[in-house]
């Protein structure tokens, strides 16, 4: 992914700009969205990545390196976040972490764009490459996790007509996380 | 039906498919069209009924159709949706083999008429009606097109014709009737009518007269009981859904309620309430399901009765009295109006396919802005939980929503190894109350006083005016955002539940349906990944070990083990599987069956197909007599 598209000089650094341009959008969307959210009691998560967004994606325009780490730090902040959230529901896990993830690529491709130093540019390829290699770990990983309950098995969650205890809910909470019967990929191949 | 089994369902393929040619002429019908008929099998014969009501007569080992009768429903007619779930088979026991109309064939129409046809020949019962006919609306009074109409099968018990009839949602307070009727089914003479408001009267009401506005009706399928000569009716709500306020006592103590009739006489023997005072729009939508429940005292003669909000409950035929616990819990009162919410609603302790309640983490999208979006809203909207009672000042968030839970294709079950296997939604409704100034600006007015089309292309909710009340209703069916047209909480919206029937407990639970054909902006994302898709149509479960069962909105019919859960097999069906399946042999062959008509609620190709699988040659020999 260091194979930036060669349009631009390193003196300008269009490509880089212009996913800056890009990052700053799309967190003035999130932080005007998520300051919303967050006055109606709602998750502070949007508007805290919003600003590291703009943040990044500023510096990025201003063609410095460190808005490209920034963002790096927002998608550090944002798969714990996911996980806690939705565990290894793999529905879930798609609006929080695919489109932060494409976007980590893209700003991970205008490193080169954005400094001649070497080290830099080889830690945006290892971040490339390592974080393609955890997202496959968590594609299977949430495979394992869907993988339809053994027959007889009852499932307590669904029987449960409880309204919710406090224990029980953690309870469901935990089995949740690793047990989501969500996507039985195996169960709707044929034969 | 014991020949397809988990060892061989793999190798099953399509016996024969034939188009009933009833297809929707203009774009507005094609917006009203749900073939949601389950055919008949009699003798070698397959019956069945189209969206528009032409009975179809067809070999049932080759699909030869064998006649066809058109009684000429035109498309005004149609109400929320063109379905004829099915028909009825009657054998006059009197009759002499030949004898013309000895056995035949009873549908209910769209335009609310009875029609009787001979089920060797297809013509009209020249005894029954007037040449085959029954005009169901005489002393329903003020009616327009589309506001009362039969789509579902009548059932026949003790030679008694019972229909109840689909009186169109959400339009105005003063509704048609949600009379029951019983007619003869020889001769199609009315036997009685029960009012719910007239307890005093079993017959037409005097002439000037009208049966009493606005009941609860019954849209679905009501259950026979041969035995007890009793009819098992699940009924819905009295007009309108969201307002309660100027609902009789009556009404409030039969809405949302399984009542069992006297078959011969008319008269109320019991009733069951799931949903006090209703505004949800949870009626019951699934038919009851009898069986021999086991307990202590030996086997009781018992129905299953599946609802909306996901609850199942176990009730004695004879009296009523839930074989299982019902428990009176505390839930949200408020709304628009707190005097009229009940405190309590009843919750089976016996089984619920309903989830946990949402949380703002339930929230979905493709990305975090419309997950974010999703999130705004779940804030800004009334959500007290579970029966959050109906707002005007904002949404309000009503989950299960109107669709189920359970809805009509009801649960199926296995007598000997003592299961049940249901299909459920797993979606909100996001909803608001409008008050009429407002509903009136935006033009919503009742089927029939509307200007341009009567014929309105949206779910329904969206945009029901509810005249008479103070309050029209809007409707976002399965919470959907703009543009992107995809659910605000996150999948599955559907699943398919094995339940052990003596314990109620889960043997097993799966997202049922794939991502194939659904996807942001309307794009199908042609991933096979089950996901749990949105359904209508019931499952059948046989002697073999199967479950099959399409109903979802990917378009695929499925054979699952009943052990384990796992699809075995599928096929893509021509339109969308909005149907319950059947099964039967002939020759010793079994054959699966099903309607893939498509449903524009479930916005499914529309199509006029009927499908067959069997297993591939002619019976095996050994077979042949095997099969129950």
């Amino acid at each position: 992914m260091t194979d930036a598209p060669k349009i631009s000089s390193q003196g300008h650094a269009w490509f880089a700009r212009t996913v800056g341009v890009l990052l700053v959008l799309i967190g003035a969307i999130l932080a005007a969205g998520g300051l919303w959210l967050a006055l109606v009691r709602g998750s502070p998560y949007y508007l805290l990545a919003g600003l590291g967004l703009i943040a990044s994606g500023a510096l990025m325009v201003r063609r410095r390196v460190l808005g490209a780490w920034v963002y790096v730090g927002v998608f550090a902040a944002t798969l714990p976040w996911a996980l806690w959230e939705s565990g290894l529901n793999g529905w879930a896990l798609i609006p929080r972490l695919f489109g932060p993830f494409i976007l980590l690529l893209l700003v991970a491709a205008c490193v080169p764009d954005l400094t001649r130093d070497r080290a830099p540019r080889r830690a945006s390829l290892g971040l490339a490459l390592g974080a393609s290699a955890l997202m496959g770990v968590l594609v299977i990983a949430v495979l394992l996790a869907g993988r339809p309950p053994r027959p007889g098995r009852a499932d307590a969650r669904s029987s449960a007509l409880d309204g919710g205890g406090g224990r029980r809910r953690l309870a469901r909470l935990w089995r949740d996380l690793w047990r989501p019967a969500l996507l039985d990929l195996g169960a709707d191949h044929p034969g | 039906m014991a020949q397809i089994t988990p060892a061989n369902a793999g190798r099953l393929e399509r016996a024969w498919l034939v188009h009933t040619g009833d297809l929707p002429a203009t774009a507005e019908a094609r917006a009203r069209y749900g073939a949601e008929t389950t055919p008949l099998k009699v003798g070698a014969s397959l019956y069945l009924c189209t969206p528009k009501n032409v009975l179809m007569a067809l070999d049932a080992a080759t699909g030869k159709t064998r006649w066809r009768f058109d009684p000429k429903v035109a498309d005004i007619h149609i109400p929320y949706t063109a379905a004829c779930r099915g028909v009825a088979y009657y054998a006059v026991p009197t009759a002499h083999y030949g004898d013309v109309c000895a056995t035949r064939i009873i549908e209910g129409t769209l335009d609310a008429r009875l029609i009787a046809v001979d089920a060797a020949t297809g013509r009209p019962c020249p005894d029954f009606g007037f040449g085959g006919q029954v005009d169901t609306t005489q002393g329903i009074g003020q009616n327009v097109p589309g506001m009362f109409s039969i789509t579902s099968a009548p059932t026949i018990v003790r030679g008694v014709v019972v229909t109840g009839h689909q009186v169109l949602d959400g339009q105005k307070r003063d509704a048609p009737s949600g009379v029951i009727q019983g007619y003869d089914a020889v001769s199609g003479k009315l036997v009685w009518a029960w009012d719910m408001a007239r307890p005093d009267r079993t017959g037409a009401p005097p002439p000037g007269e009208t049966y009493t506005r606005g009941t609860p009706n019954m849209w679905t399928t009501a259950t026979a009981d041969e035995a007890l000569g009793l009819v098992y009716l699940p009924l819905g709500n009295a007009a309108v859904d969201y307002w309660s306020g100027l609902r009789t006592s009556r009404e409030k103590a039969n809405s949302t309620s399984l009542v069992a009739l006297d078959a011969m006489t008319g008269r109320k023997v019991w009733s069951f309430q799931a949903v006090h005072n209703d505004v949800w729009d949870y009626d019951l939508g699934s038919q009851a399901t009898l069986v021999d429940f086991p307990t202590r005292q030996g086997p009781v003669p018992a129905l299953i009765l599946p609802s909306k909000q996901g609850d199942i409950y176990i009730l004695n035929r004879r009296t009523g009295a839930p074989l299982t616990g019902v428990e009176e819990r505390r839930v949200p009162t408020g709304g628009v109006e707190p005097q009229e919410r009940s405190a309590t609603q009843p919750f089976s302790l016996y089984h619920t396919l309903r989830k946990p309640d949402l949380t703002e983490r339930s929230m979905w999208g493709m990305s975090p802005i419309d997950q974010m979006i999703c999130r705004i809203q779940y804030r800004l909207a009334t959500y007290k939980g579970f029966y959050t009672p109906p707002e005007t000042k904002s949404r309000y968030v009503e989950y299960p929503g109107y669709n189920g839970g359970s809805d009509w294709g009801g649960v199926a079950v296995d007598p000997v190894r003592g299961l049940i296997v249901a299909n459920y939604n797993d979606m909100p409704n996001y909803n608001r109350l409008i008050p009429r100034r407002q509903a009136d600006r935006e033009g919503w007015a009742p089927r029939g006083q509307e200007r341009g089309g009567s014929l309105k292309k949206s779910a329904e909710g969206a945009g029901d005016p509810q005249a008479g009340t103070p309050y029209a209703i809007d409707v976002n069916a399965g919470w959907r955002l703009p543009v992107t047209g995809l659910l605000c909480k996150q999948p599955p919206y559907g699943g398919l539940r094995a339940i052990d029937l003596l314990s109620g407990k889960t043997l097993w639970d799966r997202p049922l349906g794939t991502a194939r054909t659904n996807g942001p902006f309307g794009i199908p994302s042609r991933l096979p990944m089950t996901i749990g898709t949105p359904n209508n149509g019931g499952a059948v479960v046989t002697a073999g070990g199967m479950v099959f069962i399409a109903a979802t909105t990917d378009n695929l019919i499925r054979a699952i083990d009943l052990k384990s859960g796992r699809t075995l097999w599928q096929d893509v069906l021509p339109a969308g599987g909005q149907a319950t399946p059947m099964t039967y042999a002939v020759d010793g062959k079994q054959y699966v069956v099903i309607m893939a008509g498509g449903h524009h609620f479930m916005e499914t190709p529309i199509g006029d197909a009927l499908v067959a699988y069997a297993l591939p040659g002619p019976a095996p020999s050994s077979a042949k007599g095997a099969n129950r």
